[in-house]
This record gives C-alpha cells, structure tokens and sequence, in this order.
C-alpha cells in the first residue's frame, strides 16, 4: 500500500465509520451515526452523502425536495440518473476530492434538477471528503444551501454598480457618491484622474478631507456646510476652486443633490462637477478686458457715445459729457438725445450707419448744453444691427479749427505785407529814378533804401510780438555809415515800436545816416552823432521823442533842392503815423527832433 | 479839360503816397493830397469835391470802407488799392474797382481815365 494513500492524522473529512459504520461487512445496513442521522432530518439545509462511485448513500428531506425526487428514489442510485442536470460538475468535484483528499468549498454550483426543469439554480456547496480506516476517500458528505435567488440579487447589484460607475466615468463631469455623512463612497474615473491621488485617499473618507478640497480651510469649510444642508434635503449648487493634481486649481460649477428613499429620508448625495476653468478664465479675461477698455474709455481726450437706435445716449464717457457740458444724472435720467446734442443731423438715421455699418471720420457739430457749437471730428459704428444701437467717437476741434483761422489769418496778412512791400520796393525805385541821378548812384541810393527797408524788417520779424527794440533799429540804421560807431552816442530807455512806426522810423534814420555820411558829421574824421531819448511829454498819447544831434562836423549848407530824401524824412512819421519831425540845419551840425508812437515795457 | 480832373489820394504808406503823387501828377492828374488817414482827407476835399479818389483800402489800423462810403454817395467814384484781394470787400462795396499791390501805373491812369470821362 503506497503510503500517499493512506489517511494522514491531520487530515480535514470523516472517518467513514463515524459516519456511516464500517463498510467491511457488507450486507449489513450500515449503522448511521445518532446525532449526524438528527442533523439529517432536522435540517433546513440540503444534506446528502454521496459515495465515490456517485451513487447517493444518504440524502436529507431538504435536498430531495430542492432535487424535486423523494428521498427513497436517491438511495443507491446514480446521480446522473437522479439529477442528470448537475451530473457533470459533481463527478468533476468527486475526483478533485479524490485526488486532493481536501474539503472543497463553499462554492456555488449550477445546474437544473427535477424540481424545476428548465431553471438554472445556484447551489452553495460544501464538499467533505470521508475517509475508510486506510485512509482512502470512499465518499463525500456534502452540505447544499439553495442560493439561486440570492445570488441572483447580488449579480443584480453588482451590475448595477458596474452600470452606475460606466456611467459615471462615461460622463464629461466630475460625479461621485456621498453618504450622508458626507463620506465619499464612489468617484468616477475622471474625477480620481483630476485628483491624481490612489483611490483609498479618496473614497472612504470625508469629501470635504479628500485632495480637492482640504488645501483651503474655506473650501473645505464651505464644503462641509453644503454637504450638511443637502443632508437635510437642500440641492445646492456653486462655482468653486479646487485643487486638481500638480497642485494646479481648477473651477468648477459644483453641485450637491440628495437622493430620498420611499420614506423620504435622504440616504445619499450625489456631488457633480463641471470644469468650467476655461470659461473662468475667458470670463476673467473678459473683465480684465471690459476693465481696460473702461480705464481707456474713461480717460480717452474722445468723447464717446452709445445711442440706441432712436438717438437717445444710453451710455457716454466723461469727455463727451464735457463736450456738450451735461451732467452725468442727465444720462441716467435718459433724457439725452442726440437730435438735441447734433444740430448737423441725428446719426440714429444715418443711411451710411445702417448700410455699412460705419459712418467715415467728417465733421460734425456738438451743441454745448450753453449753447456754444463744439466742432469735432467724428466717426460712428455699428453695435446692433438689430436694434441700431451704435457708438460714436467725438474728437474736439476747438482749438485746431481756431488754429487753422489763425494759420489762414496770418497767412493772409503775410500776403498783404508781402504786397506793400513790393509797392513800397517799387515807390523807392521810382523815386529814387526820379532824382535824375547818375546810373551808379541810382543804384547805391536805391540798394541802400532797400538795405533799409531789409533792416527794418528784419527787427520786426525777429520777435514773436512784432515789435522791433528802438536802439537796435538805430544802431542798425546808423551804424554801418559811423565806421564802428566810435562816434556814435546811443542812449535811451527800453522802447518798442509797432511794425509801422519802424519801417518809417528805418527809412528815415537811413536818409538821416546816409546825409551825415555824405555831407555831416560823418563825413569827417572829427564829427559826432548823438542820438537820445525818452518818452514824450504828449498827454493822451505814448510815444517817444528822439534827437538826433550832429556835431563837430564840416560847416552845415541847408541843401540847395527838395529831393526825395528829403519828402522821405519830412513826411514818413507825419503821415498816415501820429508822429512828428522838426528839422533844422544848424551851422554847427544838422538837429533833427521826431516823434513816433512807441510803448516802454519798463513803464 | 485835362486841369481841370483831380484825383484824391488816401495812402498811409509815406513812400507810396509820394509816389502816387508823382506818378498822377505826371499823368496829368491835379492830384489832392496825399492823405494819411480818412479824415485828414475829408478836410483836405471840403466842399471843392475831387473828380475820383484812389484809395488804400488798409489806413492805420482800420480800413477806408467809410471813407469811401462817404465820397460815393457825393458821387465820387473811387478805386481801391490794396495789398489783399476783392474778398476782402465788403458787400455793398463790391462793386468798386481794386487795384492790387504793387501798382501798375498804366493801368491805375487807365481805370481813373474810365471812371472820369474827359
């Protein structure tokens, strides 16, 4: 005898004798133990000793009433003649039993018996070996419990978990399972991937514990009192931060919804969640944006204005409030209309507006709440088809349009003086020709009016305010005839002279100059000028006296002929000028006193 | 009947009023004047009216728009003579005949001659 076969003492099963009595003298009914023989009848639970050949030895009530066969009609026979439906996977277990000599089970088995053919039922099994006084397995005692309809409800169950997690995951949102308490029971898969945290730091713990929510006291303390009022039947529904993995943030729209049962008790809140962290982001972008554009707005030097379809202004920045001089309440109060603020044409009813949709920059008119017209550029758009609300932006052309009137006024007067001069040019080259002087001569006293005139001009030009200083225009005038002006004495106060008054006043101390140069006191090496002044003593009137004094020079003849320097002198600050000249030809040296409105900055 | 036509001239520009005065004088014109401002040219004429005045239109500060209001309306024609242009006219003036700066001589003796038939 291999000694494999022999029953080993720590062997799980019976002893064949404890259960059946000895089987070595057959032909006598094997005793069955008293208190297993009890069992057997008593119990609830399938029963049946089933021997190694298949046939059954012994079967309890129970089981023949879950096989559908009385228990009679088991006893000796086969099992695949008394339940061919299970047959197969018994003789299966028999040579596992056999060949292992271990119990087998629980395990469910399935198959159809007699009781109701044609029905798969589910059979909880327990399979004992029993062993002969070798040690050999002779039979199986086998314990069977019907399961069908248990199992059936968990199968239910376990399916409709696996449906409800599919359709968890399936889903874009983030979803998940609360109990009560606000434990986390279930999370779809793409929640637990946002949280990038193994699935145990999540599901078995408070929602408001898990990653998403307990990096911020607030979030988590926030969490907690929603999950408290969902608890007491409340849906709630908010946008909040979390934190997804990376420790990145996320917003989501979130929201809480409790499930009642029949009794309408609440036994679980279901969490779901949309991303909206793109949306958040474009919205913040959006205000940012709206925030600029209003920093702009409000500060731009262009006015702006939004009117409705009919005209009224619906909205306006500070500069075009200004422009038309209208308090801020007057826009609330709705009662701006652009056919009052536009007395060139309401834009509401420009065809240019509805057709493309803009109107090209042109001119246009504001009137000021005082009245005054405000000149502006303007441009219009578009910003409802539908409604004919649209914007208009307002530049102000005050100034440029009053600079542009500046511009052409003095461009204006430059032509006129442009052309006076030219007269005054050609009266000087005729008078002069009319001297009936050599052509040399011509031309020096000509080219030294014009030199003159140039002088003059230039004094005027120089400033902004037009004036020409007295002292230069002497000094101009007189110097280039002194040699140096070693013998010049120039002296006076500050004094002005209008553009007029200087042109005269140029001409005159020339033909003053070049008379000296020619035949007084500048002629000679000895002779001296003076020339001082000060402010007339002429009440009503501002003007200053001048005195042109020549001394020391060759011995003065009054000249024999009235030339045209002569008219020149004696006529060009008396006429058409309030001034005045007195001339005379002393013996000693010639005196000239003149007069010619002038001002005194210096008082 | 070439002594008998006289000619006023209002010019505030010295050298050009001397120069007008010449050149009409020349002209065979009895030239009264020249003045330098309108009133100064309103005594001048008195009650002895001038066949037709020459006029600056620019006098000092102002203009001689008064001035030639006046002399119209005793039925002296009058010419304008002016560094700007005929726009610079007012409406009612408009009609009177403005010679520009610098002056063209034959023309000036030939827009007088038109104005006084000899």
């Amino acid at each position: 005898m291999d000694t494999a076969r022999k029953k080993k003492p720590d062997k799980k099963g019976w002893e064949f004798s404890s259960v059946y009595g000895a089987v070595d003298s057959p032909g006598r009914a094997p005793s069955f133990g008293a208190e297993i023989g009890a069992l057997y009848s008593s119990s609830s639970v399938g029963l049946c000793l089933i021997g190694r050949d298949m046939t059954f030895i012994r079967v309890n009530e129970a089981l023949a009433r879950m096989n559908g066969v009385p228990i009679e009609d088991h006893i000796g026979r086969r099992v695949c003649d008394v339940v061919p439906g299970v047959s197969r996977p018994a003789g299966a277990l028999m040579r596992r039993l056999v060949g292992s000599q271990e119990p087998v089970g629980p395990f469910d088995l399935e198959g159809e018996t007699p009781a109701q053919p044609g029905v798969e039922r589910i059979w909880s099994q327990s399979w004992t070996p029993v062993f002969d006084a070798e040690g050999e397995v002779v039979a199986a005692s086998i314990i069977v419990i019907e399961v069908t309809e248990a199992r059936r409800a968990e199968r239910l169950l376990a399916e409709r978990a696996e449906e409800v997690r599919r359709i968890l995951d399936g889903v874009v949102a983030f979803a998940g399972r609360l109990a009560p308490d606000g434990t986390l029971t279930e999370a779809n898969e793409r929640a637990m991937l946002t949280a990038g945290v193994p699935r145990e730091e999540l599901v078995g713990r408070k929602f408001w514990d898990c990653f998403w929510w307990n990096w911020s006291k607030e979030s988590r303390d926030r969490l907690r009192q929603a999950v408290a009022r969902a608890r007491g039947g409340e849906s709630l529904r908010y946008d909040v931060e979390i934190r997804i993995s990376g420790d990145q943030r996320a917003f989501i729209d979130f929201s809480l919804v409790p499930q009642r049962d029949a009794e309408g008790q609440v036994y679980e809140i279901i969490p779901s969640a949309v991303d909206i962290t793109d949306r958040k982001h474009a919205e913040e972008k959006l205000q940012r944006t709206v925030a600029r554009l209003g920093t702009i707005l409000a500060n731009a030097q262009i006015g702006i204005a939004i009117a409705s379809g009919e005209g009224r202004i619906l909205e306006a920045n500070q500069m075009f409030l200004d422009m038309i001089g209208q308090p801020r309440k007057a826009l609330r109060s709705g009662a701006l209309h652009a056919k009052d603020l536009l007395p060139g044409g309401d834009l509401s009813r420009s065809e240019a507006l509805r057709r493309d949709g803009v109107v090209e920059t042109s001119e246009m008119d504001l009137r000021h709440a005082s009245g005054r017209i405000v000149p502006t550029l303007s441009t219009a758009a578009m910003l409802d088809a539908k409604t004919g609300e649209h914007v208009t932006f307002f530049v102000d052309q005050t100034r440029q349009r009053a600079d542009a009137e500046h511009r052409e006024l003095l461009l204006l007067e430059l032509k006129h003086r442009v052309k006076n001069m030219l007269g005054m040019v050609q009266a000087i080259a005729k008078q002069t020709a009319r001297s009936g002087q050599d052509r040399d001569a011509f031309v020096s006293t000509l080219s030294g009016r014009l030199h003159a005139m140039a002088r003059a001009h230039d004094l005027i030009t120089a400033r902004d305010n037009g004036k020409a200083c007295l002292r230069d225009l002497i000094r101009a005038q007189v110097e280039p005839y002194s040699g140096g002006g070693a013998r010049l004495e120039v002296d006076g106060p500050g004094v002005q002279l209008e553009p007029e008054s200087a042109n005269a006043l140029g001409l005159v101390l020339h033909e003053l100059a070049t008379n000296a140069a020619k035949y007084g006191a500048l002629s000679s090496a000895t002779g001296s000028v003076s020339i001082t002044w000060r402010r007339a003593e002429r009440p009503g009137t501002s003007q200053v006296a001048i005195e042109w004094t020549e001394r020391d020079g060759p011995p003065v003849t009054p000249p024999a002929r009235r030339g045209f320097g002569t008219m020149l002198i004696e006529t060009s600050l008396t006429h058409g000028l309030e001034g005045s000249m007195k001339m005379a030809h002393d013996p000693t040296g010639v005196v000239a006193l003149m007069t010619v409105p002038a001002s005194f900055p210096n008082g | 009947m070439a002594d008998t036509r006289s000619v006023l001239i209002v010019e505030d520009e010295a050298l050009i009023a001397l120069d007008l005065e010449a050149t009409l004088s020349e002209a065979g014109w009895s030239v009264i004047g020249p003045a330098g401002t309108g009133s100064r040219a309103l005594e001048l004429v008195g009650d002895g009216l001038p066949h037709v005045a020459c006029l600056d239109l620019n006098l000092g500060n102002g203009t001689s728009h008064d001035l030639a209001r006046t002399l119209i309306a005793r039925d002296v024609p009058v010419v304008f003579i002016s560094g700007r242009d005929s726009r610079a006219l007012p409406e009612d003036l408009r009609s009177v005949p403005i010679l520009g700066k610098p002056i063209d001589d034959a023309l000036l003796c030939r827009t007088l001659a038109d104005l006084v038939p000899a």
